[in-house]
């Protein structure tokens, strides 16, 4: 018996079964399935407004412009209606000289609300949907929302919840213990009760409770000037590096661009004329201005009634103390921290960006 | 005693070859269980510095006009930057293409037009920074699409005092032209995805790649400006800035679309270049990083003697084969375990910028998870890569330089108008 069939069913077998991981890759190569260039570039995080103004320019599409304008029949509130997506939605038309409404429809968790009309609504209540309130709104205590534009002024009650994104056009005030994920913003002020957590907030102004207005960094009085240890500072160009951990001492100024290898301790009164980083924990006393960026590798504390142009970047944990100050409003800055931890009467002018955390201290603040 | 001999370097490649596996399997693991560090990728307000995009362009005709308006849409305040197109002896209608843009937006695009002087984009880009006064570049290849928001994420580590470069991603936008272009997407993603943001979290040394990218003007001139004799401006850079005690930031988010070679010696040239390059700067790094400066400490130091070596890989490689088939034939007892180890580690080795399993975590960190069905079509790629760069490895003109007679101009053809997708991408 000839031996070549076998042979032959064995180098085909073999071919076979060397060819078999490909037939997945032949595949895809004459019929691709996933050749688009990978859809990620032009994303940015840093915007932080952004999905408030394209769900507001989504809402002037697609909400159909007669029911608009279209009068409401007499002993009714809302209209129910659909987006030109078929998205089902609630308005609520503007009616002056009218009491607030107190309930709205049980539906309306599961509709886009619309409202031109002040809303007092019981607590407890989740919408699932957007809300788009184009007057001043007062949320009740204990209320989810998946996303909240505000067109006025805007209240979260105490222990509230935003699971996407919330925006004011005006002032957002945000209640004791509330959680907001994702992205909050407005283009007045947010002021953040006790115990908030947060992600990322945006707004010329972010206060935590009541503070008094912010007016920018702190006028320059003449101080000594504090002197580098020589024989472990060398030069990075115009940067100074600083082995070890450092010191600067209270009530002297440092002049130029810093990087310490150790550990930082700027005390109080400090006035540092550059921006700073430290490989180690930094430590911000009172009253400290620093005139440039502060940049941690790990933790990174000021104290209170700092003041820092920023932006400050923690690439661990960052507490911003009572008083303390980053940014002023005509110089918006960003402020980072893995984990932020803010004190009753801090402010940051820009953006507050929490990789993991943000909270604010759990003593009741005021006025929310 | 030549057996012995063989055996014994057969010993070392072996050892190097699993050096360059754990490597690898460590960024990997990195990426796949590590945290991500990307701490400046979303300041997005701030005092933002004056910065100057540098453009170097040599007969880029087809693509520099939809480079510029890419860049004009830019976010970066627009009192805060300029671009500067560095046309450097184009023949076609690159300057004319530049100065009618010049002319439309008078201040926003400066154009600097080179017509004596050292040639190449070290010398273009030397020129330009002596012109300039800005405290940032940030370069950019003719053919990349930026996004609007780029300038501003390159720009942002730079408030760091400490940061001397920044890298961003690049990501091909050619894809459906050929398997090449679908090879070199993977390749791409394991390179960026993975090895650069594994180095970045490891607090090791991601490379500056000489486009996406930015280096502040004092650390530039701290370290005495572009070097004019480097073959790769862009390793060559990254690594004085590293002994010198700067940082070089990679930023995983900040991604850029580019135009990947499409043919396959066009690929391979590309390829050659950079093995040129690549190893003048290991011969004249490598010594330096022996030194083992102490602001480096080992693990950088280690890391930047293997990312020097990346291109030397492929040739030992080779020689690791040529010695195993010699040893074999002569009949010399070679120790199984060591031949079993060799196999395995050269397969995790033989993509030498991005290891197959690297691709694969890639693809799968990117959300893209159909396109992984091509990784076995890599090995096509990589044994291309093999060859070209030991080819490459051992020629004459990779010790040549540009000021000696070596390449000047020497880029990569563009695709962008000629009918492939390039065109419809931008």
């Amino acid at each position: 018996m000839s031996p070549l069939p076998g042979l032959l069913a064995l180098v085909a077998i073999t071919l076979a079964w060397v060819a078999l991981p490909l037939l997945p890759a032949i595949r895809e190569l004459l019929a691709p399935t996933d050749v688009a260039p990978l859809d990620m570039v032009g994303r940015d995080n840093a915007d932080i407004g952004r999905f408030a103004r394209h769900f507001r320019e989504y809402l002037r599409g697609a909400v159909p412009r007669d029911l608009e304008t279209a009068p409401i029949a007499d002993g009714h509130d809302f209209v129910e209606m659909r987006l030109s997506d078929g998205t089902p939605c609630l308005m609520v038309p503007a009616a002056p000289g009218q009491p607030a409404i107190r309930s709205l429809p049980r539906a309306a968790d599961r509709q886009v609300v619309i409202t031109d009309r002040s809303l007092e609504l019981e607590s407890g209540q989740v919408f699932r949907h957007e809300f788009w309130c184009r007057v001043s709104y007062r949320g009740a205590a204990d209320t989810g929302y998946r996303a909240v534009l505000g067109e006025r002024r805007l209240w979260l009650g105490p222990r509230s919840t935003v699971y996407r994104w919330v925006h004011a056009v005006d002032a957002l005030e945000v209640g004791d213990d509330t959680t907001l994920h994702g992205r909050t913003s407005s283009d007045g002020v947010v002021r953040l009760g006790g115990g908030v957590r947060f992600e990322r907030i945006g707004a010329p102004l972010i206060v935590v409770g009541d503070r008094a207005p912010v007016t920018g960094p702190p006028p320059a009085t003449p101080l000594p000037a504090f002197a580098l240890p020589p024989e472990r500072t060398s030069a990075l160009g115009a940067v100074r590096r600083v082995e070890g951990d450092l010191v600067i001492t209270g009530g002297t100024q440092l002049d130029g661009d810093l990087v310490v290898a150790g550990a930082l301790t700027i005390e109080k009164g400090v006035r540092v004329r550059g921006s700073i980083k430290a490989h180690g924990a930094v430590l911000v006393g009172a009253a400290v201005v620093v005139e440039g960026s502060l940049v941690g590798r790990t933790d990174i504390t000021i104290g209170a009634d700092a003041w820092l142009r920023g932006p400050v970047i923690a690439e661990g944990m960052l507490s911003l103390g009572g008083g303390a100050t980053v940014g002023d409003p005509a110089a918006p800055t960003t402020v980072l921290g893995r984990e932020v931890r803010l004190t009753d009467g801090s402010a940051v002018c820009g953006h507050l960006v929490s990789g993991e955390r943000g909270s604010t201290a759990t003593q009741p603040a005021h006025g929310t | 005693m030549l057996r012995d001999a063989m055996t014994a370097g057969l010993g070392v490649v072996v050892a190097i070859i699993v050096i360059y596996t754990i490597r690898h399997y460590r960024f990997t693991l990195n990426r796949v269980f590590g945290r991500h560090r990307q701490p400046y990728v979303d300041i997005g307000v701030g005092p933002w510095p004056e910065i100057a995009v540098f453009v170097p362009c040599h007969n880029e005709a087809q693509v520099i006009g939809g480079m510029l308006e890419a860049l004009l849409a830019s976010d970066y305040p627009a009192d805060r930057f300029h671009v500067v197109p560095i046309n450097d002896r184009s023949t076609d209608d690159t300057a004319a293409i530049i100065d009618a843009y010049a002319a439309r937006h008078p201040g926003r695009i400066r154009p600097f037009h080179r017509h004596d002087g050292t040639p190449g984009k070290a010398a273009a880009l030397k020129a330009a920074t002596d012109q300039s006064q800005a405290e940032i570049f940030l370069v950019f290849d003719a053919d990349y699409l930026p996004g609007p928001s780029l300038l501003r994420q390159l720009t942002a580590p730079f408030f760091d005092p400490e940061v001397g470069a920044t890298m961003g991603r690049v990501v091909p936008h050619n894809l459906t032209a050929s398997l090449l272009t679908r090879l070199l997407d993977l390749e791409r993603s394991g390179g960026y995805q993975v090895d650069q943001q594994a180095r970045m979290n490891l607090g090791l040394i991601p490379q500056y790649g000489g486009t996406v990218g930015g280096v502040r003007r004092a650390a530039l001139l701290d370290v005495g400006n572009w070097n004019e004799d480097s073959l790769a401006e862009d390793t060559d850079l990254t690594y004085r800035l590293i002994l010198r005690g700067w940082e070089v930031v990679y930023q995983n988010r900040s991604e850029c679309y580019e135009e990947v070679p499409e043919t396959w010696p066009v690929r391979i040239r590309q390829i050659q270049r950079w093995t040129r390059g690549h190893n003048q700067a290991l011969k004249q790094f490598g010594p330096q990083l022996l030194r083992f400066p102490r602001h480096l400490g080992p693990a950088k130091v280690l890391d930047g003697l293997l990312l020097l070596g990346v291109f030397a890989v492929a040739p030992i490689l080779l020689v690791g084969w040529a010695l195993a088939t010699a040893l074999f034939f002569m009949g010399a007892p070679i120790a199984p375990g060591l031949l079993a180890v060799f196999a395995v580690a050269s397969y995790s080795t033989l993509g030498n910028f991005a290891a197959f399993f690297e691709v694969a975590t890639a693809a799968r960190l990117d959300g893209s998870g159909r396109r992984i069905r091509l990784l076995p079509f890599l090995a096509l790629g990589f044994l291309v890569n093999l060859l070209a760069i030991t080819r490459a490895t051992v020629s004459r003109r990779s010790w040549m330089t540009p000021t000696n007679g070596g390449p000047r101009w020497d880029k990569t053809e563009r695709y962008r108008g000629n009918g492939t997708n390039g065109g419809a991408a931008a």
